[in-house]
């Protein structure tokens, strides 16, 4: 008998949280109900573990500031857009910022150098030398190509070379003829 | 599922009200950060994990259904957030169900303890509690869920959520009065 009440028993502490939350089905809840009434055990199980939930609850109420909440609902709705200011001077730690400035002055440093060095060394103006020595080689070039096909015109009026002379000996036998004719008159 | 005031400040919100938003987490701050607070053990993570789920729950006011008590959307979210978290860190120190020392502060147990005491006990109890067991306590005292939704929250049998509780409150109570009693 003894026994079986202790099983009732552990059985509602498993129970416990779905009776205290409302979430049993009416006939166990009222079971249990009866049951609370009647077990001593249960009833101060009940109350610990009501004045466990309500202590905690008190207990574990943290806050923070009311200005550091405002500043996370703000982050929190604001739309996200390209700023200039925040790309240069992003949000986070002060291990981030700081790494970022020291970054950004780097930078800056190097290319301030770079453009003191360019400014105070004389260099010869490499477009002006570029554009002659390319002058001189296309003139080269052109001079080449040209006398390549004029070698090849010269040859192929080689093959009608005889035909050529030929044609201008007849010729010039016609106006020996023509002057003979002439000097007789 | 919503008192009527939060129903309007969803409402609001939904209409791109950002003041609105302000106010209605207002209702649910001290709770919130808490919760986080406890859970992840330092003010820095906690913030950080308010922050984020205030991006989230902002972003995703439009996809909040009223069918669903508008605190578990929230604390669900916080939680989901804070798991992320920590599986990315992959701070198995924090989940590792360690069994704590607990008896050790025990003090005289028949001294009456009140107030204060009581609270600070609990304080010290919840701390030392296997993770899972500290999760579960804390949606409950601090997200006001049913062991239902903690349940759905945390993608864990009922039966396997009410025994995490079991045991917590069981620790606790060992704590706060002799087992002997
Ligand atoms: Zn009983």
């Amino acid at each position: 008998m003894i026994n079986d009440e202790n099983m009732i028993c552990s059985e509602f502490e498993k129970e416990v949280y779905l009776y205290l939350d409302n979430d049993l089905l009416t006939d166990r809840k009222e079971y249990w109900k009866q049951h609370v009434v009647n077990c001593k055990t249960c009833s101060s199980f009940i109350s610990e573990v009501e004045i466990i939930l309500d202590q905690a609850h008190v207990e574990l109420t943290e806050d923070m500031f009311d200005a550091k909440f405002n500043a996370m609902v703000k982050k929190a709705v604001q739309k996200k857009e390209f700023k200039i200011a925040e790309w240069l001077f992003p949000q986070g730690t002060a291990k981030e910022k700081f790494a970022f400035s020291l970054k950004l002055a780097v930078v800056g440093v190097l290319a301030t150098i770079a453009i003191i060095i360019s400014l105070t060394t004389r260099q010869p103006n490499t477009v002006k030398t570029i554009s002659n020595e390319l002058l001189d080689w296309e003139g080269k070039k052109v001079t080449s190509q040209i006398n390549e096909i004029k070698n090849t015109i010269d040859m192929i009026h080689e093959d009608n070379w005889d035909r050529q002379m030929i044609l201008l000996d007849q010729r010039m036998k016609a106006l020996e003829n023509k002057s003979d004719k002439f000097s007789f008159n | 599922m919503s008192t009527t005031r939060e129903q309007t400040l969803i409402e609001n919100c939904r209409n791109g009200e950002t003041t609105a938003f302000g106010q209605l987490i207002k209702i649910y701050r001290k709770q919130l950060f808490s919760y986080l607070l406890k859970l992840c053990g330092n003010r820095e993570d906690a913030e950080d994990l308010f922050q984020e789920t205030l991006i989230k729950s902002w972003k995703g006011i439009s996809k909040y259904s009223e069918l669903q008590k508008f605190s578990s959307w929230l604390f669900t979210i916080a939680h989901n957030t804070a798991m992320d978290k920590l599986r990315k860190r992959n701070k198995e120190a924090m989940i590792t169900e360690t069994e704590p020392d607990e008896l050790s502060h025990a003090n005289d147990p028949h001294k009456e303890l009140i107030g204060k005491e009581i609270r600070n006990k609990i304080q010290k109890a919840v701390d030392i509690l296997p993770f899972k067991q500290k999760e579960v306590f804390l949606l409950r005292v601090n997200g006001e869920m049913s062991f239902k939704e903690i349940a759905q929250v945390t993608n864990e049998p009922l039966n396997t959520v009410l025994s995490h509780m079991h045991y917590s409150v069981k620790k606790i109570k060992r704590l706060l009065w002799s087992e002997n009693d």
